[in-house]
């Protein structure tokens, strides 16, 4: 008696079709992920008992396969994302701050000094730019110039993680 | 036995979750660059583990808020207020960049994704608009954040990057969230990785 109501063909095709109506770029990208195959060793028997030999060859996911890789890039921008970003605002949070714009002109124990120690260990601002610098500006104003990184908290992060691990656990079509 | 409604749940679960798809929308355009700012902050905690304390700073005063180039820019570009670090160790200072420009050993210009360099060539650039020379980098890294497979081409670049960088970098790597097997055997047997 087969354990899933559905195939491996029939659940990445509704995989592909939920995150299209959700967002065609993600849609994109996870195909792109899909359709980009793997590595596999083939082999070659030559007639008359000559020795075999192995080859490499691109060969395209199976179904099963394709699901799996499309959920690694999933949890590539669900999971690992947010954590990177917590990462870099943590590692932000224990560095100093200093008041001027640069150390040039200050002695190498000013150098020191000036800085804010009390900056240490507190939240910082960190934004990443939109509008680069060379980029040809439109006339009416972008509405964001930069993007501020802000972290998400380790709860929403493992909840994710779980749906992660459910879907990952109905996308198991081994016998 | 897993149902159809059971499937059709779990992925509407994932991909309406806040980290799902909307959260993937906002965040998209900044992915790479936020992987820049991950490998910044491990270096970070490098000097802070050797020690010593990493200092944040603007091209034109406090860094707040603490600026990610967008794209590849010059050290002395003053178009917003780009952040940057700066540490002191054995005697010497030093400072920790994103997206910054240098002048190759063939005088062709790189961006360096996230890099280590001498504090006395970068106030000399700040000071006399240029771009600073390769002998200035002590360590740099190519940061890229993928959701597939990592492109064979990006060591094939990498390779060829860090070959115009002269020989005063002392570590350098090509960092990312994925890999490819290939790239692996690629890189190994010339110590690279």
């Amino acid at each position: 008696m087969p354990q899933h109501e559905y195939t491996a063909e029939y659940a990445l095709d509704l995989l592909m079709k939920k995150l299209t109506e959700r967002s065609p770029e993600l849609a994109r990208q996870i195909q792109d992920v899909v359709d980009h195959g793997k590595d596999a060793e083939e082999q070659e028997r030559p007639p008359g008992g000559k020795k075999s030999r192995r080859y490499r060859k691109t060969v395209p996911y199976s179904y099963g396969e394709a699901l799996n890789a499309a959920l690694d890039a999933l949890g590539a921008h669900f999971i690992q994302q947010p954590l990177i970003i917590n990462s870099a605002c943590e590692e932000m949070r224990e560095a100093a701050v200093g008041n001027g714009s640069s150390s040039r002109g200050f002695g190498f124990l000013d150098h020191f000094r000036e800085q804010s120690a009390e900056a240490k260990g507190q939240q910082k601002s960190i934004e990443i730019e939109l509008v680069t610098e060379t980029q040809v500006r439109p006339l009416a104003p972008a509405a964001q110039e930069t993007y501020p990184l802000k972290e998400t908290s380790e709860a929403q992060v493992e909840e994710q993680k779980q749906h992660l691990a459910k879907l990952r656990a109905l996308f198991d079509f081994r016998e | 036995m897993a149902t159809l409604s059971d499937l059709e749940n779990a992925i509407d679960a994932l991909l309406d979750h806040p980290l799902g798809a909307n959260q993937f929308q906002l965040v998209r355009r900044v992915e790479e660059k936020a992987y820049e700012a991950y490998i910044f902050g491990l270096c970070l905690r490098a000097v802070r583990e050797l020690g010593a304390t990493p200092i944040l700073r603007g091209i034109s005063g406090p860094p707040v808020p603490f600026i990610f180039r967008g794209a590849p820019g010059q050290i002395h570009s003053r178009n917003r207020n780009y952040g940057y670090a700066e540490f002191a160790l054995n005697g010497q200072r030093f400072e920790i960049h994103a997206g910054v420009e240098f002048r190759g050993t063939s005088d062709m210009t790189h961006e360096l994704d996230v890099c280590i360099m001498r504090s006395e060539d970068s106030d000399s650039c700040r000071q006399q608009p240029d771009d600073p020379p390769a002998a200035s980098l002590i360590a740099g890294w190519e940061c890229k954040f993928y959701a597939g497979t990592l492109d064979k081409g990006l060591g094939r670049a990498y390779v060829g990057l860090i070959d115009d960088m002269g020989s005063n970098i002392r570590t350098c790597g090509l960092c990312s969230n994925t890999g490819h097997p290939q790239l692996r055997d690629y890189f190994q047997p010339r110590g690279q990785s």
